[in-house]
């Protein structure tokens, strides 16, 4: 990675924002700093035998929220991710390195108003030379929803107010959002490197919740709004997004589970090479959190389901469980969980099987 | 770059002076000062209160709880808090009067399993306390004379050779008891009460038993009559219930009453005896109650006899042991509600025998957080006495329109959080890289001008 100078001032903001932290340990909102990291492998494998694919992916996420008072608080994230893909047990393509940083602050003003504020550090890895591109590439969809989709996608500012107020017995939640990338260069095509800029995106949120018995229900929509992404001097829009996404959170029997839903609808767009179809990605799942001696198990479900242009294109069910331990001020939270499920073309429907595997080991400092 | 650097120098510079105006971390100086503000506002009070509470200022807990709860005698959260902070100040009584009333008005479910268990080991706890003020009173309790209609009835003593049917001591007294407690002209001192003066006078006599440890536990309850009981095995299958009235004020006995069957009709006799009781005491009673008392918990022999064994084994302090008698008995006889109760009960002592009232606290403080009350205890321990109460709304609709870019769980809740919607990656949104199972090269082709 070439040092620019673009990113030596994003090194110096991460120092300063690292050396800030000590400055809160005396603040009273102390007990609210938190350090995670997270450590975890996403797998899926496409396919049979010789000509089976894998896209692996390894990241080391890693999260400071940082509490400044009552009504300020922002949080930094980066990562460190390798992502693969190999055909047979063989690699193909590999890309690894820090990714872009991320750092939010939300400002709260009286009881209903928040402003909201996000920038992304291009510390990620860009010119991404073509032996990396379709790993870098691999890790983006939608259906299969790596934790880590993107290795940079330039230095962005985002800027959005919410507004929250109670409605008899539910709470109404608004918001909206600019973002405003800058151009970079993407990746490295024949020896020259690939200018982009992606477009401002727009998002509107509308949302309710209430309190069911000792349980919670919440509802939300979100509308996200693109402008033209330039790639070099060619303009593509790859279509809006519409999340709907409900969650009820209840206890029964001594247990707290949740039933949880959500629904990723893009418009019809284009992309490099042709009209980008539309597509829509449904995932429901169900868990519960279940203490035994001391230690609360989370098994889970997740059922999810793909559609392009409104043809079948990929289903995957997910099991799996999480634990929570605690030892001092860590939190300790490993997780494993196994995929299956299959791909279909849209063309003509020839379904290719799908398996995948996902492993985590979240560790939370107080 | 000049507004890049700028934004940089705000984002760090503009948090270390707002962190340096911190306040300090005790809330409790700022509810104090919100409770000045507002001395009529209940959720200042009883923020203050749950404060004071943690900071173990039981007392001074307890006054503003006590406050809030004259205020709004609706309010779950502080009856919960004053009966802890009464609790903690071995106020027995007003605690077990405060949790009663969370029972009534609370709203967390888990909380108010926490709470039965809580006065289940509450009863033990003041039966003790009070048998033990009773013994060190005794001097000056022996000269008041119990009402003739307050009756106890102690275990029976049984007499035999087959010892397994020992336990039937207590089952009898129990049956006894609850057929007694039919009667509305009596007023029957109930058995635990009646134990753990037996215990208390055991413990102050150094483990010596005196022959009239009854009678003296009967003065020191203040019961005028009690039923003094035998259980003679007189061989084989045959048993004798045997039963005389005492008067507590000068050991005077009554007549006996005797019933003697074989042990399957051991029911059969217990009411009869007990009819014979309320015919010596004096006591007419009305067809309801007649037909309350006919009525028997069980009809299982040996359901019985592992009740009767529970009980043995509850008085002896080995509640587990109990829990699982009472619970055989439930397996033995589905229909013995009695059995099933004692078996939920003596769980509950169990857990509280080995549980701290501070424990205690820990883990209903820990369940109230699952439900909405838990916003009161965050009102505590912030030092803010009225939280917002669309925060999470407020903070669910600033993160989803600028969410994270790596999905990581960063919120400490028990709910296992599904997975959140991916986010848009414009790089290969646009050059459709992200298709997954595509075999061979992705070849990216830029029209160049």
């Amino acid at each position: 990675m070439v040092l620019t100078p673009r990113r030596a001032v994003t090194a110096l903001a991460f120092v300063g924002l690292v050396t800030a932290a000590p400055r809160l340990a005396s603040a009273q909102l102390r007990d609210e700093l938190a350090v995670i990291g997270a450590p975890s492998v996403t797998s899926y494998g496409f396919g049979a035998g010789a000509a089976k694919r894998t896209v692996s992916q390894r990241t080391v996420p890693f999260v400071v929220l940082l509490p400044i008072s009552e009504r300020f608080s922002k949080d930094l994230s980066t990562a460190f991710a390798t992502s693969e893909v190999s055909v047979n047990g063989t690699a193909v393509s590999s890309i690894s390195g820090l990714t872009d940083t991320q750092l939010r602050g939300n400002y709260t003003l009286g009881e209903s108003l928040l402003l909201t504020a996000g920038l992304n550090l291009p510390t990620g890895q860009y010119l991404i030379p073509a032996d990396q591109q379709e790993a870098a590439g691999q890790i983006g969809n939608d259906f299969l929803n790596y934790g880590v989709s993107s290795m940079g996608n330039g230095f962005a500012l985002t800027g959005g107010v919410a507004y929250a107020r109670p409605i008899g017995d539910w709470n109404l939640g608004v918001g909206t959002s600019l973002r405003k990338a800058t151009r970079f260069d993407a990746f490295e095509v024949e020896e020259a490197p690939l200018r982009f800029t992606p477009s401002d995106e727009v998002r509107l949120r509308v949302g309710v919740d209430r309190p069911v018995g000792d349980g919670q229900i919440d509802l939300g929509l979100s509308y996200s709004a693109f402008g033209v992404d330039v790639a070099d001097t060619t303009t593509y829009s790859t279509g809006d997004r519409l999340i709907a996404t409900a969650g009820w959170s209840f206890p029964v029997q001594g247990v707290q589970a949740y039933l949880s839903a959500w629904n990723l609808f893009r418009l019809a767009g284009e992309q490099l090479g042709g009209p980008a179809p539309g597509e829509n990605v449904f995932n429901v799942s169900g868990g519960a959190s279940i203490e035994v001696q001391g230690v609360l198990l989370q098994p889970m479900a997740e059922l999810r389901l793909w559609q392009v242009d409104g043809v079948k294109a990929g289903n995957l069910m997910h099991v799996g469980i999480r634990a929570r331990l605690g030892l001092g001020a860590l939190a300790v939270y490993p997780s494993v969980g196994l995929g299956t499920g299959a791909l279909f073309s849209t063309a003509d429907g020839t379904a290719t099987s799908l398996s995948g595997f996902r492993g985590s080991l979240t560790v939370r400092w107080r | 770059m000049v507004w890049t650097r700028l934004l940089i120098v705000l984002l760090v510079v503009l948090p270390a002076a707002v962190s340096a105006q911190g306040r300090g971390r005790d809330p409790i100086p700022r509810l104090e000062a919100a409770r000045e503000r507002s001395p009529q506002s209940v959720p200042a009070l009883r923020a203050l209160g749950i404060a004071y509470y943690k900071a173990k200022r039981f007392e001074d807990a307890r006054t503003v709880l006590e406050g809030a709860r004259q205020l709004d005698p609706t309010d779950g959260v502080s009856a919960l808090y004053a009966g802890l902070a009464a609790e903690a100040l071995g106020d027995l009584t007003a605690a077990r009067r405060a949790y009663t009333t969370y029972l009534e008005v609370g709203k967390t479910a888990k909380v108010k399993d926490d709470i039965q268990a809580r006065l289940v080991a509450l009863a033990r706890e003041e039966a003790v306390a009070s048998a033990k003020a009773a013994v060190a009173n005794e001097a000056t309790l022996a000269g008041t004379t119990g009402s003739p209609r307050v009756v106890a009835v102690p275990p029976l003593v049984f007499s035999g050779s087959d010892s397994s049917l020992k336990p039937l001591e207590r089952g009898v007294a129990e049956l006894l008891i609850t057929d007694l407690s039919r009667s509305a002209q009596l007023t029957v001192v109930e058995r635990d009460r009646m134990q753990a003066i037996a215990d208390e006078i055991r413990l102050a006599e150094s483990g010596r038993v005196e022959a009239s440890t009854a009678v003296r536990a009967g003065r020191l309850i203040q019961a005028g009559t009690l039923v003094s009981g035998v259980i003679v095995q007189e061989g084989g299958d045959r048993l004798s219930l045997d039963a005389r009235l005492v008067k507590v004020a000068d050991g005077t006995l009554g007549a006996p009453s005797t019933v003697t069957d074989a042990l399957d009709a051991l029911f059969t006799m217990q009411k009869a005896l007990v009819f014979q009781l309320f015919e010596q005491l004096g006591v007419t009673l009305t067809p309801a109650e007649r037909q309350a008392i006919e009525r028997r918990p069980t009809n299982n022999l040996d359901a019985f006899l592992q009740y009767s064994r529970g009980l043995q084994a509850s008085d002896a302090g080995r509640f587990e042991d109990a829990a699982r008698f009472f619970n055989d008995a439930r397996s033995l006889d589905p229909g013995f509600g009695l059995a099933a109760v004692r078996a939920q009960t003596t769980q509950a002592a169990a857990q509280a025998a080995v549980q701290t009232v501070e424990v205690a606290s820990v883990v209903i403080e820990s369940n109230l957080r699952t439900g909405n009350e838990g916003a009161a205890l965050t009102a505590a321990m912030t030092g803010n006495p009225t939280p917002n109460p669309v925060a999470t709304t407020l903070s669910t609709a600033a993160q989803s329109v600028n969410p994270p870019a790596i999905a990581v769980q960063t919120t400490t809740s028990n709910a296992a959080p599904p997975q959140a919607p991916p986010q848009r990656d414009p790089t290969t949104s646009t050059t459709g890289t992200d298709v997954p199972n595509r075999t061979g090269t992705v070849t990216i082709i830029i029209r160049r001008p």
